[in-house]
């Protein structure tokens, strides 16, 4: 029997669940309520959260459903950088409740995404503001597009949110805290899921199988503010690896009575496995060569992949959109990035903030996806 | 158009949002200058990345995710940079490919499951297939001047 494969990936715009024939090599047709557009929700003190609890709720609950569940034998979360999130020292994610802005009160566990604005931390990524410093300190130049750094977050939160993370159980970003939310999020501390692509990605915490040295520097400074570790306390001695089992999930009972157990990986980051078999299809077209791989979605990422390996310097040097990241295997990608779907929603699309720009004036649902190839030219 | 939402990141980061021109994009009131004008800003600003990390101006570029499926953008985007080679990712339907991350997701289970390496997988089994988009000779000369007042205007 062909084992099949679900993969939960979280974007900026929507949350998916795919489910693939493992031996067919491919995705079943998507169904009602295998894809939930993502909410964010303001807080009433200022952080930001997504509604993951619910969506991993609302797939688990599909997957009881779905004729073939218990034939799925892995799941594989996927979430996008940035994500980070306490949970509690039963495991849960906290804080449980959260107020929003307009009173309500939201329960279940949510997940954070901060901004860094807090001058302490400000000042850890100042000192690492040479390119030349970074990379002879670092190796692994960090992300520096602020908010999308869960190693600054983890300081961030430390700096605003000191007693939090006090009590806290830890903190963990993102693949895990899907996994956590699939399993059933009383997954002991110990058995953490961090894994190695998602540290190299966005946080340059883990360099040369060791942690780097600006994780000791927000260890120390995460000390200072909470009387907690960060490294072994707060977060693992060490990180896994994305193809690694997390835990079992047991969501119940398919449609048939058969028992659905699935195992969940550690899962991966969205630049990184987005990669993968883009490189696989790259080495076949391009044997032995470098190409770039541009991810044009809600951030536009180009990434220098393939080829023998080798990783350069960029050409006009490391900044904050201009970074190292890291394969599955640990190796480094160079990668820039730019807001470009960003740019584009805003305009011509729909968000938090209701229609864009060119959608209200011209009184339309959505733009032509038509072009006259006139029209370009005149324009 | 010269972007701003997300200001401080990306290629552009003292960039200021602005619409040069917005009468003549409203009066197009099917919003194909509309959509012309966000192509033009966002394949720009991809251009401008992907030279920040390509290691020579002969590597090949391949387009993946939501931005592959509209054919502006890739024409653009081949155009822009007509000294390399752009491609795409068709299923064996002939639809662009515009979510690899969820297939790399696959990989990595079927990795796990089946201990065959992610990279090393065959994906012509999963239906990928690598299309050349061609520049448009017409729009090269122009487009390498758009793209000289883009930066001149977005910093």
């Amino acid at each position: 029997m062909a084992g099949l494969i679900a993969v939960i990936t979280d974007g900026l715009g929507s949350t998916r669940l795919d489910i693939y024939d493992s031996e067919s090599m491919r995705m079943l047709p998507r169904r009602e309520g295998w894809s939930r557009a993502g909410e964010v929700i303001a807080s009433s003190d200022g952080r930001l959260w997504f509604d993951w609890p619910d969506i991993i709720g609302q797939f688990l609950q599909e997957l009881r459903a779905f004729e073939r569940a218990s034939e799925i034998e892995r799941l594989v979360p996927v979430a996008r950088g940035a994500v980070v999130g306490l949970f509690d020292r039963s495991g849960r994610l906290a804080p449980a409740q959260v107020e929003d802005y307009s009173g309500a009160s939201l329960s279940g566990g949510v997940v954070s995404y901060f901004s860094l604005t807090d001058p302490d931390t400000d000042e850890i990524v100042n000192r690492m503001a040479s390119p030349a410093e970074r990379y002879a300190m670092y190796g692994v130049p960090p992300n520096f597009v602020g908010y999308a750094v869960p190693g600054w977050a983890i300081a961030d939160l430390a700096a605003l949110y000191p007693e939090s993370v006090a009590e806290a159980g830890g903190v963990a970003p993102g693949p895990e805290l899907l996994a956590r939310l699939v399993c059933g999020e009383a997954t002991p501390a110990d058995r953490s899921g961090l894994e190695l692509t998602y540290l190299m990605c966005h946080t340059g915490l883990w360099k040369d199988n060791a942690w780097s040295p600006l994780a000791e520097d927000i260890d120390r400074f995460v000390q200072e503010k909470t009387g907690r570790r960060l490294i072994g306390d707060l977060m693992p001695r060490e990180p896994g690896r994305s193809t690694e089992i997390f835990d079992f999930a047991e969501p119940g009972q398919g449609p048939d009575g058969s028992p659905i157990r699935i195992g969940v990986l550690k899962g991966g980051h969205d630049s990184t496995l987005g990669d993968v078999p883009v490189v696989a299809a790259g080495g076949r077209a391009f044997p032995g060569r470098q190409f770039v791989h541009f991810q044009a979605g809600s951030w536009g990422m180009a990434r220098v992949v393939g080829g023998d390996g080798s990783v350069g310097l960029p050409p006009e040097g490391f900044g904050k959109h201009v970074m190292y990241q890291a394969d599955l295997d640990g190796r480094l990608v160079l990668t820039a990035l730019a807001p470009t779907g960003i740019e584009f929603q805003n305009y011509g699309g729909e968000g938090p903030a209701g229609k864009g720009v060119f959608l209200r004036e011209l009184e339309l649902d959505s733009l032509p996806t038509r072009f006259d190839l006139e029209k370009l030219r005149g324009s | 158009m010269t972007p701003g939402v997300a200001q401080g990141t990306g290629p552009f980061p003292d960039s200021v949002s602005n619409v040069i021109g917005m009468d003549e994009v409203i009066a197009d009131r099917g919003g194909e200058l509309a959509h012309i004008a966000l192509n033009l800003m966002t394949s720009v600003m991809s251009v401008t990345s992907i030279d920040l990390v390509a290691p020579g101006p002969r590597v090949p570029v391949v387009l993946s995710a939501g931005g592959a499926a509209d054919p502006l953008f890739r024409l653009l985007m081949a155009s822009l940079m007509p000294e390399r080679e752009v491609y795409y990712i068709e299923d064996d339907s002939g639809k662009p490919v515009t979510e690899t991350t969820s297939a790399g997701g696959f990989l990595v289970g079927l990795e796990n499951l089946k201990g065959t390496p992610a990279y090393s997988i065959d994906v012509s089994a999963i239906g990928y297939r690598l299309v050349r988009s061609q520049p448009e000779k017409g729009l090269v000369e122009d487009l390498r001047a758009y793209r000289a007042e883009f930066e001149r205007l977005a910093g």
